[in-house]
């Protein structure tokens, strides 16, 4: 059994939809669930954990004792002192390692006598992941854990996750808007826009399957135009995505080369918003 | 690294009492020295009782209203604890809470040294009454939220003091009444178990009831 499999699930709200979600996260690999901000990747990470009922659809997860949750901001009482909540929270599962947990709160410089509301972004994100870490699981699902990070918290995020996927029977889900981290980790992408998914596949295949085309403003036909994404046009050119299996359609004049996941995300943002 | 078959519900209880830790020390002051320097400098009960079930009856608020407040229900929804299982552990320390509240009320009619055996019958009142406010209560925070349901709780506090009020009053100046009984029992006991016997089968329903509630809901 996958550590997730989403079935198309719709979650409807008043101005947004998630409409007819299907994917799957598989062991071995690290996932990277990228989209716009509002484009869901959040609410598809809450249903995934059942914070949300889904409308329709199905979510498959194992068990949450072997999954460890990094959200964006760490949901806990800012009044709680570290060490009083690590007992309690170290209650609800079989397996706890303090030396794991302790290891991640030393790289943070945290105490059991700091309160919550003491920590910084940084240190927040250090608890969490720990916290995660500490009943040793097999799924790791993170929240757009590197937004607010400096770039070292977010190497050294980056390096945690690296290290734990090392070990096959493991998976990583990890949203986020900072492509830049995906480039760098994610084995297989799924991108979101308004509620839909629009690619899910190996990062290669996920990027082979646009170009980036550009070119000079005499080249931007009516029918370029319709399968271009995100277009941008200037007087001297103009610059767009287009699908991989319209590429062929492509004047051979036209200067075509490999988007980055940056750009796929851009262009997809940009089509939405004009939509 | 420990390995061990976890209470989930107890761990869910122990995560709750973190959340009280923090009105502790208004708790000790209000709910319980207070009542108890009264009850052994007076000998009275009237003002130690309604300041006891005060206090008891924001201890559901307490819990609810700071998941509200910090957010926390993003938390429980990460822990492997299910829903079902999460309100049986309010449930149960609510349980608990009841428990050690008629305790400390018998506790306190001691120190009154009732001159009647008919006084033990008011911490038991008390604790149904305690008992009957907390399981309506419950759901109500559930279903929507701790700062309206904190308005339900003063009218429900009202309502209730104004009812014990008039009602007590209304009794003690109604000697025929005693003769409508035959004895103690019917007159005082019988009505006290039928309360308490209510107040308990409330407290189920209202699991129940707020279990469902629980399910239903998106964080």
């Amino acid at each position: 059994m996958n550590p997730i499999t989403i079935d198309h699930l719709t979650k409807r709200y008043a101005g947004f939809t998630l409409d007819d979600v299907s994917l799957t996260i598989p062991t071995g690999y690290i996932t990277g669930f990228v989209g716009a901000n509002g484009a869901g990747k959040t609410t598809t990470i809450k249903a995934a954990l059942g914070m949300v009922r889904p409308d329709s659809g199905s979510v498959t997860t194992w068990d949450k004792a072997r999954i460890g949750v990094v959200l964006d901001t760490p949901p806990f009482n800012p009044q709680w002192r570290i060490g009083d909540m690590i007992k309690a929270l170290a209650a609800f599962y079989p397996v706890w390692s303090g030396d794991v947990l302790a290891e991640q709160l030393d790289r943070g410089g945290i105490r059991a006598d700091h309160m919550v509301k003491d920590l910084s972004r940084g240190m927040g994100m250090r608890l969490q992941m720990g916290l995660a870490l500490a009943h040793a699981p097999d799924l790791l699902i993170l929240d757009e854990p590197t937004s607010g990070l400096d770039p070292l918290g977010r190497s050294e995020l980056r390096d945690d996750l690296a290290e734990f996927i090392t070990d096959e029977r493991h998976a990583v889900w990890f949203s986020t808007h900072i492509t830049s981290d995906l480039e760098r980790l994610a084995d297989n992408l799924v991108i979101i826009s308004r509620g839909q998914i629009i690619a899910d596949g190996p990062l290669d295949e996920v990027r082979a399957g646009f170009v980036k085309a550009q070119g000079t403003p005499d080249q931007l036909t009516s029918h370029l135009r319709r399968i271009a994404h995100g277009l941008v046009e200037t007087a001297v050119g103009w610059e767009a995505l287009v699908a991989g299996s319209d590429a062929t359609q492509l004047s051979a004049s036209i200067v075509c080369s490999e988007p980055t996941i940056e750009e796929i995300v851009v262009a997809v943002a940009k089509e939405a918003h004009h939509d | 690294m420990t390995n061990r078959r976890p209470s989930l519900i107890r761990a869910q209880m122990g995560l709750d009492l973190l959340i009280y830790r923090r009105s502790l020390a208004s708790t000790m002051i209000i709910g319980v020295i207070v009542p108890l320097l009264l009850a052994m400098a007076t000998h009275e009960l009237a003002v130690a009782i309604p300041m006891v079930i005060g206090v008891g009856s924001v201890f559901a608020i307490t819990a609810f209203g700071q998941d509200e407040v910090s957010n926390l229900n993003r938390l429980y929804e990460s822990l492997p604890i299910t829903r079902r299982q999460f309100i049986t552990a309010r449930y149960a320390l609510l349980s608990c809470w009841l428990a050690v509240s008629c305790l400390f009320l018998l506790l306190l009619t001691a120190l009154t040294r009732p001159s009647s055996p008919q006084m033990w019958a008011i911490p038991l009142l008390s604790t149904a009454i305690l008992t009957l406010v907390n399981a309506t209560l419950v759901p109500l925070i559930v279903r929507f939220g701790a700062r309206r349901s904190t308005w339900v709780l003063f009218g429900l506090a009202g309502v209730t003091g104004a009812l014990v009020f008039s009602v007590g009053n209304f009794l003690i100046g109604q000697d025929d009444l005693a003769n409508l009984f035959t004895s103690t029992w019917q007159m005082i006991w019988l009505p006290t178990a039928l309360l308490a016997v209510t107040a308990m089968i409330a407290l189920g329903v209202s699991w129940h009831i707020t279990q469902r509630l629980h399910a239903a809901k998106d964080f």
